[in-house]
This record gives C-alpha cells, sequence and structure tokens, in this order.
C-alpha cells in the first residue's frame, strides 16, 4: 500500500464474491444507523501508511464500503468524508480492516458544491 | 511536546468513545514491550512541538467541538508508554494498558475504562475546538 500523498488515486480492489460473502454476513452497524452514516471511525486513527482505519463490522451497508467508494465516516467526534482505499484481510477473513482516506473538505462544502451544479445559471 | 486529541462536547461520551477504540486496538495491533507481543489497548493522538501551532491538527479534526491536550512528560510519568506509529510523524498511539500478551484473556472493559478516565484527567480540561464553528458555517 502506498501513502496517501504518493498516490490519491491509488484503491485496491476487493474480488465481488468476498464482498457479496461478507454482505451476506453483515448485521448493518447500530452506530453507523443511528448516525446516518456509512462507517463509524476514529478520525485519529492511523495506519503505517497514515491512512485512517476501522473494521467492516462498523460499516452500515457493506456493498457501500467497497474500495473506490466515497463514503461518510462518523464518530461522536463529527462525521467526515473519506474514500475507502482498500480491505486489509491480514488480522481476519470475516472482519476486514477498512482502509480510509479522508478528505480535506467538509461533507457540507461538497454538497453546497454538487449543488451548485444543479443550479440555474445566473445570467 | 503536546499531544492532542478532539472530542465530543460530554466527557462521559468522550470517555466511551476512547474505551471502544482501544479495545478495537487490541484485535488488531500489536507492540513489542519488555521482550514480549503486547496487545496494544491504544488511543490515537497527534503531536506537536510547544513551539508549533497546533492549528494545523485542529483544522483537520474540525468536525469536532472541543479537544484537550496533555504534555508527553506528563503522560508517560503517570505511567502510560505513547509509541510513534508508521509514516506519520505527528501521529502516536497512548497504551492504556500495558503488559497484556496475546495469550491472555481480553482485559474487562471497567479496567479500560478507569485506564481511559485517568488519561484523560492528566489533560488540562476540554477546550472549544476553534476550528468547529467555522465547520458548521462553511
Amino acid at each position: 500500500m502506498r501513502a496517501p500523498w504518493d498516490k490519491p488515486w491509488h484503491v485496491e480492489k476487493v474480488d465481488s464474491d468476498v464482498v457479496e460473502r461478507l454482505a451476506r454476513a453483515h448485521v448493518p452497524n447500530e452506530k453507523a444507523v443511528a448516525m446516518g452514516v456509512d462507517i463509524i471511525s476514529d478520525p485519529h486513527a492511523e495506519n503505517d501508511e497514515g491512512y485512517n482505519w476501522t473494521v467492516l463490522r462498523y460499516a452500515r451497508n457493506v456493498r457501500d464500503v467497497v474500495p473506490g467508494s466515497t463514503v461518510v465516516m462518523g464518530s461522536v467526534i463529527g462525521n467526515y468524508l473519506a474514500k475507502v482505499v482498500a480491505w486489509d484481510f491480514e488480522v481476519s477473513d470475516d472482519d476486514p480492516i477498512v482502509v480510509l482516506d479522508l478528505f480535506p473538505v467538509t461533507p457540507k462544502s461538497v454538497s453546497d458544491a454538487l449543488a451548485r451544479t444543479t443550479a440555474p445559471v445566473a445570467s | 511536546m503536546l499531544v492532542i486529541r478532539a472530542t465530543p462536547a460530554n466527557r462521559s461520551a468522550a470517555i466511551e468513545e476512547m474505551v471502544e477504540r482501544a479495545q478495537l486496538s487490541a484485535t488488531v495491533y500489536v507492540v513489542e514491550q519488555a521482550n514480549q507481543r503486547q496487545l496494544l489497548y491504544g488511543v490515537s493522538v497527534f503531536g506537536y512541538r510547544q513551539d508549533v501551532d497546533s492549528g494545523g491538527i485542529l483544522l483537520r479534526l474540525r468536525a469536532a467541538p472541543m479537544f484537550v491536550e496533555a504534555p508527553v512528560g506528563v503522560i508517560r510519568t503517570a505511567g502510560f508508554e505513547i509509541f510513534p506509529t508508521g509514516e506519520s510523524p505527528d501521529h502516536f498511539d497512548v497504551q492504556l494498558i500495558a503488559g497484556v500478551t496475546e495469550t491472555e484473556p481480553d482485559r474487562p472493559e471497567s479496567e479500560i475504562r478507569d485506564a481511559a478516565v485517568r488519561l484523560l484527567d492528566l489533560a488540562a480540561e476540554m477546550r472549544p475546538n476553534p476550528f468547529y464553528s467555522g465547520y458548521t458555517d462553511d
């Protein structure tokens, strides 16, 4: 895996059969559901490469947090936008580490920008 | 050097979050201590030198309403080990519970909570994150 500042488009794809196996066994995380976020993590947490990390059992929906997805990561310390970079199976085949690259923008700033793309152009 | 951890507005919620993350950390990470592989009941923090502005860290954590900070020396004197982690020069894990090897049973949640309370007590009182209001307004 590369550090985020080396290769911002880097994603480690996961086989679709693995995604489906884990999705079938998954129970939506209660906190993620209650908070309306894709996955729970701690914005302080960093792995050896400097990426944020959590585990798949903290996800609301497995298919929403596959590598390459843009997600809202939440915690009691607020919500952050992130890209899922990889699932790391080193510790567990059934509950992989979800590796996240936090975006230095707020969810609201992105939703505001996207809303402007549908607004009529001022003349 | 000082270390910072962003927190929710509520102290008990901050403690519960630290407990949960330390438990998760212990399922994933180990550290070499005293010739043993010990489970890392770790809480992540960001560090900075006292002559450097902490604004960059707090800006990065601007969805958090509050933060706490404490000198590394105070934390170590109280018996907590602090480990640098990976490639980020400003990221560290504070070990809440030391000496637990991989063959031992998980530590009870109450013990981890007591350690989290002790660690939080070492910090100055929770202060507002100066970047938090900017987060809600932008």
